[in-house]
């Protein structure tokens, strides 16, 4: 594939490069997990495959060569040439056809799965664009025009439902789709759950109540480091000065201003700011997908409930990986 | 020491309130042994200055599974000797070209330039962690007359290599960022090696000891790397 417009912001990622947070190298990977997931599944590949993450305007690519693709995540009105693409389901692309992700119409983030995998080097076991340090995914940075991408290697599974639906066109999406059941995209304001630290009680009460009435404004200069969200300041009763510590995805950071930050993929690996909160697992899918200008409302959830509603969710997305399996094993009428 | 959740898959170990050289030995000896030894479904542990962080899979294990399996850790790993940690040389090349703030800043400190180096490469500095960014090191041992303010304004890129200095700290530049440290040399060494391995030159409980070259070395040095 050839990128011909970039789009805003279009990195490969993977599910992630975990395991070298203490040599200072943030986890990075797809903001939205579930989305790049679902789509690398929809065409045959492990969850772990690279996809290209595009934010808020995607990519337009030319497909150089018969492709199965899948696109997940935010509703983006993309087309192939010039005809509607449709999102949450495997589409067979044939070479010459050039693919505009377009905008978000919903949403933020588009995952791009092709099937193969985008094949670029492996750099500590995963494929994921590392921006802050430039290495990893397309020679450390974002995707330019000009770009080519290569693909791995398709499964047998993959390959037999590319042919069966290239008997229908030069463009043919299969009968079957991601139920919205189990992937939707979530509008403003956005309800996110999160489990509160010590350093919560900390807070003036009046800032404590704040925090969960009122709405936060996802601001503009949010990135892939983190969400920054505008409301009314929160205060410390008494702000003791805080040693650097380790943070994780989905920490709400409090810096001196009283503006919180969600810290995601590429985050920093240690933050000296007190956490107040840290988003459930389950809702950092939701945040990831939070365009700017979004209202974001906090509520909280017990631990208990948090682990539960993730397992919950798993054991969804197993299911629906078994009919997936079978749906690519079913040849077409 | 205290253990609690830090979101729901995560933990965290606090060793003490102040940071000093044993707590960071026993959280390394500990990090170590997760590492070696890993719960199931363990992730990855980030060591700091006086707590640790564990992640973990929520596919895999709870809060109370990994919580019960570090605490079993802790009590067996009191008897575990922390790794010595290996001494590092870093040459640094003070040249003006290289020290952009070195006049101005001894003037400051009211020392003359060569005394900035003379206590700049005096100490042996300990790594007390990495992090900020990939395989920045947080170096402890700064003599006191260094002490300095980071800039009101950072700059908005520093060359890789860089040394700095800004409050208690002293540290280098991995690669290029912004950054609001006082610069004060270059090293030559790539501290961030993304396809070494380990890709961080540095280790969390290492020691360092700068000296001083020229910048013919210097460039000798780098060209010799490359």
């Amino acid at each position: 594939m050839e990128v011909q417009d970039a789009g805003l912001l279009t990195t490969v990622q993977d599910l992630g490069r975990w395991g070298m947070q203490h040599l200072g190298i943030s986890p990075t990977g797809a903001m939205d997990t579930c989305a790049a997931t679902l789509a690398n599944w929809l065409v045959g590949n492990d969850a772990t495959a690279a996809v290209l993450e595009m934010t808020l305007m995607g990519a337009t690519l030319q497909v150089e060569t018969d492709t199965l693709m899948a696109l997940c995540g935010g509703k983006f009105a993309a087309t192939v040439n010039g005809q509607p693409l449709p999102l949450y389901r495997p589409v067979f692309v044939s070479a010459g056809s050039r693919v505009a992700c377009g905008r978000a119409e919903l949403g933020a983030r588009l995952y791009l799965a092709v099937s193969g995998g985008i094949d670029v080097p492996e750099v500590m076991n995963s494929r994921s664009t590392n921006l802050t340090a430039r290495f990893g995914g397309m020679a450390g940075r974002a995707l330019q025009r000009g770009d080519r991408l290569s693909i791995g290697e398709r499964t047998p599974q993959a390959q037999k439902l590319m042919n069966a639906l290239k008997r229908r066109g030069k463009v043919a999406a299969a009968p079957f789709f991601i139920s919205p059941s189990l992937y939707s995209v979530p509008r403003s304001p956005l309800v996110v759950r999160v489990l509160l630290t010590e350093q919560f009680g900390q807070l003036k009460p009046e800032s404590q109540t704040q925090f969960f009435q009122q709405p936060f404004t996802v601001s503009a200069h949010s990135n892939r480091m983190g969400y920054r969200l505008s409301g009314k300041p929160l205060e410390f009763q008494h702000y003791e000065e805080q040693l650097s510590a380790g943070t994780v995805n989905g920490a709400v950071q409090l810096p001196p201003d009283g503006q919180p930050i969600i810290l995601l993929s590429d985050r920093q690996t240690v933050g000296g700011y007190p956490i107040i909160a840290v988003v459930a697992s389950v809702d950092l899918q939701k945040v990831a997908q939070a365009n700017v200008h979004s209202q974001i409302y906090f509520q909280a959830i017990a631990l208990q409930d948090a682990q539960e509603l993730y397992r919950a969710w798993h054991r969804a997305m197993r299911l629906c990986k078994a009919y997936l399996d079978w749906k690519l094993n079913t040849l077409l009428p | 020491m205290k253990i609690c959740s830090f979101g729901d898959a995560a933990l965290v170990i606090e060793f003490g309130k102040e940071t000093s050289p044993e707590i960071r030995q026993r959280i390394r000896a500990v990090m170590a042994q997760l590492q070696t030894s890993p719960f199931k479904g363990f992730i990855e542990a980030i060591p700091a200055l006086t707590k640790l962080t564990v992640l973990y899979d929520l596919q895999q294990t709870t809060y109370l599974e990994a919580e019960m399996h570090v605490s079993k850790l802790l009590n067996m790993s009191s008897a575990a000797k922390p790794h010595a940690g290996r001494t590092i040389e870093i040459p640094v090349c003070y040249a003006e070209a290289f020290a952009p703030d070195l006049n101005v800043l001894a003037a400051y400190l009211k020392l003359s330039v060569q005394e900035v180096i003379d206590l700049h490469t005096q100490p042996l500095y300990e790594v007390a962690m990495i992090g900020f960014v990939p395989a920045f090191p947080y170096l402890i041992g700064l003599p006191e007359k260094l002490y300095a303010p980071r800039h009101a304004t950072p700059r908005l890129a520093v060359p890789a290599g860089s040394v700095g200095v800004a409050g208690k700290q002293t540290g280098i530049y991995p690669f290029e960022t912004p950054g609001g440290w006082q610069l004060i040399g270059r090293t030559p060494v790539k501290l961030f090696r993304p396809n070494a391995e380990p890709p961080s030159v540095l280790q969390s409980g290492d020691w360092v000891k700068f000296y001083p070259i020229s910048e013919r070395e210097f460039f000798e040095y780098a060209q010799k790397a490359a």
